[in-house]
């Protein structure tokens, strides 16, 4: 059995590599994208869907919201998997505005990193 | 019948009637009677002589007595019609507003005596009456004309009028009143259709006088509007003070949208201060928990740390600068100035940045820089702030294999550093504002708005504490120049 697939929208380099060894290191296979387009761009190209998107909010070129809308939208063969937000936005609004975007879960940037791996797996597992 | 006959026949009837009618009577009753007797005592011839003697000697008196009558009827009717004719003149004058008083109330024509004394207490009535409107007229703020009924001529005009125009009353009186008073719709209109609130002006002594007109009509015999006359409101202090009212409403709005627009900006800033400090705050804390609990080791713990070094000066530059930003415009006094050689800190600040520029492949031209001191009279730690934010954002904002060209020259006791890029530049309608506090442009040219919104703020702040100046010239796609003007210490 494949490992499950991250995809990791996060334009911080050195947050998406935080992301990305602790993830790794419990087992994941980790994809990452800089911005919105390459991560459409990649959605695009890609066979394999992910079985978790990791997104950021604010990204150089654009909204990470706008863009769980667009994939929610692009492709209906490829359904789209638990999005779990990760942002350091101060807005008390974040969470509905998650959730009206179609993300499964929002999570601040601070949380410990046991407990987003805990929501990473919660996410995964619920959605097999 | 006019009053005065009305007056003087029914006296001289009543005379007659009173006067003749008895005496003809009598002069009948007697003559039968003496008839009778005469013809009794010396028979019918005689008495028939005698009888037709004083029958022409009655008539004889009969006229006299008519005639004495008709004189004195005649004398009567002059003199009553005399007295009549003086108050009917009186009466007419009064009519036209002379000041007239009445003739003296014949003492023996009482009835006539007590109709003069009616009008003249009517008269003087009246004259308080006109002295009472006349003063309100006078005293009245606002311009009252009387107009001819036809036309355009002024008949009567308040004292607020002759004052406004600068012209004495009589100078007034008989002027065609579109000589002294325009109004926007016309005089021929607005007569005809009278009415309020007509705009217009008057030619005054002192200038134009903005008036409001109301003009009032009424109908004629025939049925025709008929001019009474116009009421002038001077409205040019309401007019000035509904402009100015106008301003400052216009001026209030204005405020109340530039403070909702910093409204916007404070949660716009309170958004972007909590994206922009806790960032680097995830790696380090990330990092720090992965080393604590021991999952890196060797190299790999190595590059954590650096990482986490990294965030924390990100952190301590960003925290820096607000509290920097924070002292800067409060308080100037603390700073400590001293000769500082810019050109040398230049340098130093290029090769400070020198890694980071290559790493975006960003060249730094430093031809520009002599390596003569130039000396300016500042505090150390602010200017190498000033220079670094410069740079800082010249290097960041800038195009892939681009460059930034620095420069420092000295003019009429005055240090000039430039800061040019070859980056995306600024638009036109951004350049007035890259130096609000907390105001972020595109400077990416991405959509992204970067940072804090603080660096060319604090670095604003700096040039002030330096009594310099900057000046920003930019051309999107093309690059932007900072231009940091200060006072030589040489």
């Amino acid at each position: 059995m494949n490992p499950p697939l991250v995809l990791i929208v996060e334009d911080d380099v050195d947050t998406a590599a935080l992301y990305s060894a602790v993830l790794e290191s419990e087992g994941m296979q980790v994809v990452h994208c800089a911005g919105r387009q390459q991560a459409s761009s990649w959605w695009s190209n890609t066979a394999r869907c992910p079985d978790l998107v990791v997104l950021d909010v604010r990204l150089p070129d654009g909204s990470g919201l706008d863009l769980c809308s667009e994939l929610g939208h692009a492709d209906h063969a490829k359904p789209l998997p638990p999005v779990l937000v990760l942002s350091a936005h101060g807005d008390p609004r974040m969470p509905s505005r998650c959730k009206q975007a179609g993300a499964s879960a929002f999570l601040d940037k601070l949380v410990s990193l046991d407990n987003l791996v805990k929501k990473a797996k919660e996410l995964i597992n619920n959605n097999y | 019948m006019s009053l005065a006959k009305r007056i003087t026949t029914k006296p001289l009837l009543v005379l007659v009637g009173v006067v003749l009618a008895p005496c003809l009577i009598w002069s009948l009753v007697s003559l039968v009677l003496d008839w009778s007797l005469m013809e009794r005592i010396l028979g019918g011839e005689r008495a028939s002589f005698l009888m037709g003697r004083r029958l022409i000697m009655q008539g004889v008196n009969l006229l006299i007595v008519l005639a004495a009558a008709a004189g004195g009827g005649l004398w009567w009717h002059r003199r009553f019609n005399r007295q009549i004719d003086a108050l009917v003149e009186a009466c007419h004058r009064m009519a036209l507003g002379e000041p007239s008083p009445l003739p003296d109330a014949p003492q023996k024509l009482e009835q006539l005596g007590r109709l003069a004394l009616g009008i003249q207490v009517m008269h003087e009535a009246l004259l308080d009456y006109l002295s009472l409107y006349r003063r309100f007229f006078d005293a009245a703020p606002d311009m009252f004309l009387s107009l001819a009924p036809a036309g355009q001529r002024i008949l009567d005009a308040n004292t607020a009028f002759c004052r406004a125009v600068g012209m004495l009353k009589d100078e007034v009186l008989g002027q065609p009143v579109d000589r002294f008073v325009e109004l926007d719709k016309g005089w021929e209109e607005a007569l005809v259709s009278g009415g309020e609130f007509i705009s217009g002006q008057i030619k005054a002594i002192g200038g134009i006088i903005k008036v409001e007109a109301s003009i009032s009509l009424e109908g004629n015999p025939e049925g025709q509007p008929w001019v009474l006359g116009a009421i002038l409101r001077d409205v040019t202090l309401r007019d000035a003070l509904h402009r100015e009212l106008l301003q400052k409403s216009t001026a209030l709005e204005k405020a109340l949208e530039e403070i909702r627009s910093v409204d916007e900006l404070k949660d716009e800033f309170l958004t972007t201060l909590s994206h922009e400090l806790k960032t680097p705050l995830v790696s380090l804390k990330g990092f720090l928990q992965l080393l604590k609990q021991g999952r890196a080791e060797g190299e790999q713990a190595d590059k954590y740390l650096d990482i986490c070094w990294r965030n924390l000066t990100k952190l301590e530059t960003q925290i820096n600068n607000l509290l920097d930003l924070a002292r800067l415009s409060h308080s100037k006094e603390q700073y400590e100035m001293a000769p500082v050689d810019l050109g040398a800190l230049v340098r130093t600040a290029a090769e400070n940045l020198a890694p980071a520029a290559a790493e975006r492949r960003v060249k730094l031209d430093l031809s520009g820089l002599s390596g003569q001191p130039v000396m300016v009279n500042g505090n150390l730690n602010k200017l190498v702030q000033l220079v670094d934010n410069l740079l800082v954002n010249a290097i960041k904002y800038n195009k892939e294999d681009g460059q930034v060209r620095l420069s420092l020259g000295q003019q009429d006791n005055q240090v000039v550093l430039g800061v040019a890029d070859s980056g995306v530049g600024i638009d036109r309608e951004h350049t007035a504002a890259i130096f609000n506090r907390f105001y972020r442009a595109d400077l990416s040219g991405t959509g992204r708005l970067e940072g804090l919104g603080i660096g060319l703020s604090l670095v604003q702040e700096i040039v002030k504490l330096h009594n310099g100046d900057i000046r920003v010239e930019s051309e999107p796609g093309v690059g932007t120049t900072f231009t940091v003007t200060l006072e030589s210490s040489q």
